[in-house]
């Protein structure tokens, strides 16, 4: 079988475009497009399959949507049968989109999911899109298919990159409304991928620990008093929220670097003196660094060195008691 | 121990041990080339972990059966020798080790004995004192229904004078042990926790009345003992309930009868987490300040473990103020802040506890200087 070649004008009202069972792309900027088509006119129609008295969209869903945004009472397509098989309509419309430009891994999950019906696991779904031009290996056919089942606001998020694939995957472990939840914050915080899994981790463990889900979690008022903010701009209000969780999560760690910082500031190190602790306190060599460009100015940070020596803050820093774990269990 | 399955790699199937574990067990055992067919179809299972632990395997143990503990990086060692006389273990603890250590873990039961005590009998003739205990990869007394592996052991060590053996359980399982002639060259350990760390993290384990009973039936019969609390968990109320299990340990132990208590508070490789998560989801011990360590593994955060510690030592020092107390793998800071000193000005935690073995179990080999 093969598509009708004839183009047809049919009625735009007959078109339903809801119908969207071969539909994996995003809607993106109707406005801008329908503008190219009324200067230009409609290059390459849509093809439509028969249903009925009405027609469902094939292929051209952004096309579709632009000429009825022009008002048009009538547009050309491509039409097809209504007994036409539902894999030769997928791989009209796989075809079509995947020789026009790079697809976004949203809607490559989006065609993995709808291949997954027809087809016998990730090697087969691979190599029939091989055939039609696009190639994706059976390891990241298997993690797509995993996406195109999640909420849609985690597929969207992987779509529009603001959510990496792996942090995708790890949403999995989480129950559907916590999903939903993070990939609602990670649409208003944007975090880079790093902060995605920081982010993500220190939720998770956070909720395990107060044995609540994320959701809940967000909702807790130390966070959505940074979240629901409007005086705070995007990256602030990433910072305030990164910073949060991290005392949430290790508040034990947060009080002991807090009282580090707080005596190092004490010690009046000069410009290019620096004072590192272990990473974690878990060591007990701490590090001291000088940065100098003249002998006065060694000299007059050895003499500092000597002083901080005998400081009580210095002594207090290599003790290390902290105080209050016990109410931490 | 239930196990389904039986398979025999074929290079072990002459062997003494591997017939008469079958004829005991009555299961038909399949064979396989190389255990890598066996592994391939532990790993494809849903749930590897718990498969591995209905699946035996007869196989021969390819490298030393006496290795050095493999400890870690800088944190102190107790220099330790493990027997290595299988793999993996039919109890299911969320806390487990050998969940993440092994590829997937399968219950392995290693046949060639006769090296076995080959090497045990060039270890005994070098006359250095040596700590060997046989529950470091796998639980000491669960392989007795099917081999009685601890009897022979307790056996073969009391015929000798320069080593003890350590057979460390979670079971009660030491009945078939009390008659033994062991010349107290075998101690008999548990490793202890709390009743709700019992019954919430260690599936299939015996409780610890129990525990602290089978100790005490071990104790009447002139077993020296040691108790393992390791690992310590955290959470609230922990402090009174550990306090707790060290006063039942002392209703019912006399001090003296035993060689070392250890302590150690749980500690993973971060690969452990997912495993939990994944077969344990009600389990919360992978959600607390865990940081990573020197070593790369996941701990509390070092204050607390020493909070947590000092409630304990605390407790054992009023009950037993002789007892000799030791941590596995934690540093010179955790001992000062802790114990009051370091090992190292009583010449390294080895020598000490080769000290203390050689007094309690009357060896009379030579102390190494470590």
């Amino acid at each position: 079988m093969q598509a009708e070649q004839r183009v047809t004008e049919i009625e735009t009202d007959s078109i339903i475009l809801e119908d969207t069972c071969y539909r994996f792309t995003e809607q993106g900027n109707i406005e801008a497009f329908a503008e190219s088509i009324r200067g230009a006119g409609l290059i390459n129609p849509p093809v439509v399959q028969r249903r009925q008295e009405n027609f469902r969209v094939v292929t051209g869903f952004r096309r579709t949507a632009a000429c009825m945004y022009l008002k048009w009472r009538r547009m050309p397509c491509r039409v097809l049968a209504g007994d036409t098989d539902f894999l030769y309509c997928l791989k009209i419309a796989i075809a079509d989109n995947a020789l026009t430009r790079e697809l976004n891994l949203g809607e490559k999950s989006g065609i993995v999911g709808k291949l997954q019906a027809v087809c016998d696991g990730p090697h087969s779904i691979s190599a029939l899109l091989e055939s039609l031009g696009l190639f994706i290996a059976p390891p990241l056919v298997e993690k797509l298919s995993r996406v195109a089942v999640m909420p849609d606001s985690v597929r969207l998020g992987v779509a529009c990159n603001y959510i990496s694939l792996n942090v995708a995957l790890a949403l999995e472990s989480a129950a559907r409304d916590s999903a939903e939840a993070v990939a609602g914050l990670f649409a208003d915080l944007r975090p880079t991928v790093n902060q995605q899994q920081e982010i993500f981790s220190g939720l998770n463990d956070l909720a395990g620990i107060k044995g609540l889900s994320i959701s809940a979690l967000l909702k807790k008022k130390y966070f959505s008093d940074i979240l629901l903010c409007r005086d705070l701009d995007r990256g602030r209000k990433l910072k305030l929220f990164r910073l949060e969780l991290y005392r949430r999560r290790y508040p034990a760690l947060s009080r002991a670097e807090a009282e580090f910082y707080r005596r190092r500031q004490n010690l009046e190190l000069e410009e290019g003196m620096e004072l590192k602790p272990p990473a974690n306190f878990e060591d007990t060599e701490y590090t001291i660094i000088l940065k100098f460009s003249s002998e006065q100015q060694l000299s007059r940070q050895a003499e500092i060195l000597h002083e901080i020596c005998r400081h009580p803050d210095l002594k207090a820093i290599i003790s290390r008691e902290i105080e209050d774990t016990k109410s931490l269990y | 121990m239930k196990i389904r399955k039986v398979y025999i790699d074929t290079r072990a199937g002459d062997d003494p041990v591997t017939g008469q574990i079958c004829s005991r067990l009555g299961l038909a055992a399949g064979h396989v080339d190389h255990p890598r067919q066996l592994y391939k179809e532990i790993s494809q299972s849903a749930d590897p972990e718990n498969a591995g632990k209905s699946v035996l395997l007869l196989t021969r143990n390819k490298g030393p059966f006496i290795r050095n503990c493999p400890g870690t990086t800088h944190y102190t060692c107790c220099g330790y020798k493990i027997l290595h006389i299988g793999t993996y273990c039919s109890m299911d603890c969320a806390y487990c080790i050998l969940q993440a250590y092994y590829h997937p873990p399968v219950l392995q039961f290693f046949t060639n004995h006769d090296r076995l005590y080959k090497e045990l009998d060039d270890f005994f003739a070098r006359r250095n004192i040596g700590r060997i205990g046989t529950g470091e990869f796998t639980d000491s007394l669960i392989w007795e229904k099917i081999y009685p592996i601890a009897e022979q052991l307790v056996d073969r060590f009391s015929r000798q004078d320069t080593a003890i053996l350590e057979l460390k359980t979670k079971t009660s399982a030491v009945d078939h042990l009390l008659d033994l002639d062991h010349n107290r060259k075998t101690i008999l350990a548990w490793s202890l926790n709390t009743d709700s760390v019992i019954k919430n993290q260690e599936r299939g384990t015996a409780s610890l009345d129990a525990r602290i009973e089978a100790a005490e039936k071990g104790q009447a019969y002139g077993y020296p003992l040691a108790f393992h609390f390791d690992p310590m968990i955290l959470y609230p109320g922990c402090r009174q309930e550990y306090a707790g299990v060290v006063d039942r340990l002392f209703a019912r132990i006399n001090p003296s009868n035993i060689a070392w208590i250890s302590v150690g508070s749980f500690r993973f490789m971060p690969e452990l987490k997912e495993v939990v998560a994944r077969r344990f989801p009600g389990s919360k011990i992978i959600y607390h300040e865990f940081i990573r360590a020197m070593d790369g593994k996941m701990r509390y955060f070092k204050p607390l473990r020493i909070e947590m510690y000092r409630g304990i030592i605390g407790r054992i020092r009023e009950k037993a103020p002789d007892a000799l107390v030791y941590f596995c793998m934690e540093d010179t800071e955790v001992w000062k802040k802790t114990l009051g000193y370091s090992p190292e000005s009583f010449g390294g935690l080895a020598r000490m506890l080769d000290q203390r073995a050689a007094d309690m179990c009357e060896l009379s080999a030579h102390l190494q200087s470590r």
